[in-house]
């Protein structure tokens, strides 16, 4: 019973060593993550959105509710160290 | 309480970089639309530059200079801003955060780039306050290290 962790940790690892081959190449422009919307992104965002930094035009314009939710999350974050923490 | 940290060369660089690390953050800000940056960046360069402060000056000096009083308006302006925005898209006939419908430019393209501008500042204040107000609440608190 004392390899048995070794063992399981073995296993997995093999596993993952294994299914690596079949990733897509690193920085490989025909990976599914890059098929899928970002060629619309690329090819619209300027006349849809109006800015040229396509990262802050997908932060804030497409994912515009995901941002809202984050800058959320550190509202309450704060909120949340004011109520423990005491005011200074 | 920890003694300050006394050292002319510390202390005077600190105050020097001050204004010009402000002044990137802004830069950053300013320019998100365009280049690498925006809000959640452009406020935690305002806020290290408060964090260096208190650091080599003084918690009490940092607290000086952004005051509690300003810090807590500051820290709900950004949500309270993406929800008047995002209102203002709606009262306009687009959806929810649909920056391009309303007609306050004539240029779609230009409104856009200003409401973004506009989202991202309040994400700037906030993220400011917040990340100042962290670090100042776990500073400032009681030191029991006998």
């Amino acid at each position: 019973m004392r390899f048995a962790p070794l063992m399981l940790v073995l296993v997995i690892g093999a596993t993952l060593a294994i299914a690596v081959a079949g990733m897509p190449a690193f920085g490989s422009s025909d990976a599914p993550a890059y098929t899928h919307v970002v060629p619309r992104y690329l090819e619209n965002c300027v006349e849809e959105t109006g800015v040229g930094n396509i990262v802050t035009a997908i932060v804030v314009y497409y994912r515009g509710y995901d941002t809202f939710g984050e800058i959320t999350v550190i509202f309450t974050a704060g909120i949340a160290v004011i109520a423990l923490l005491g005011r200074e | 309480m920890p003694e300050l940290f006394e050292d002319v060369i510390v202390r005077t660089i600190a105050r020097l970089m001050t204004p010009f690390i402000q002044l990137f953050a802004l830069y950053v800000l300013m320019h998100g639309h365009a280049t690498p940056g925006g809000g959640f960046q452009a406020g935690v360069i305002i806020a290290a530059s408060f964090i260096l402060v208190a650091i080599a000056l003084g918690l009490e000096e940092a607290k000086d200079r952004v005051k509690q009083k300003v810090r807590l308006p500051m820290e709900s302006f950004g949500p309270l801003n993406f929800v008047v925005v995002g209102v203002v898209c709606m009262i306009c006939g687009g959806y929810y955060l649909q920056y391009t419908i309303v007609p306050l430019l004539p240029s779609l393209q230009a409104v856009g780039a200003v409401l973004i501008s506009a989202v991202e500042v309040g994400i700037g204040v906030t993220v400011m306050a917040m990340v100042t107000t962290i670090f100042f609440s776990m500073a400032g608190g009681k030191h029991d290290t006998s």
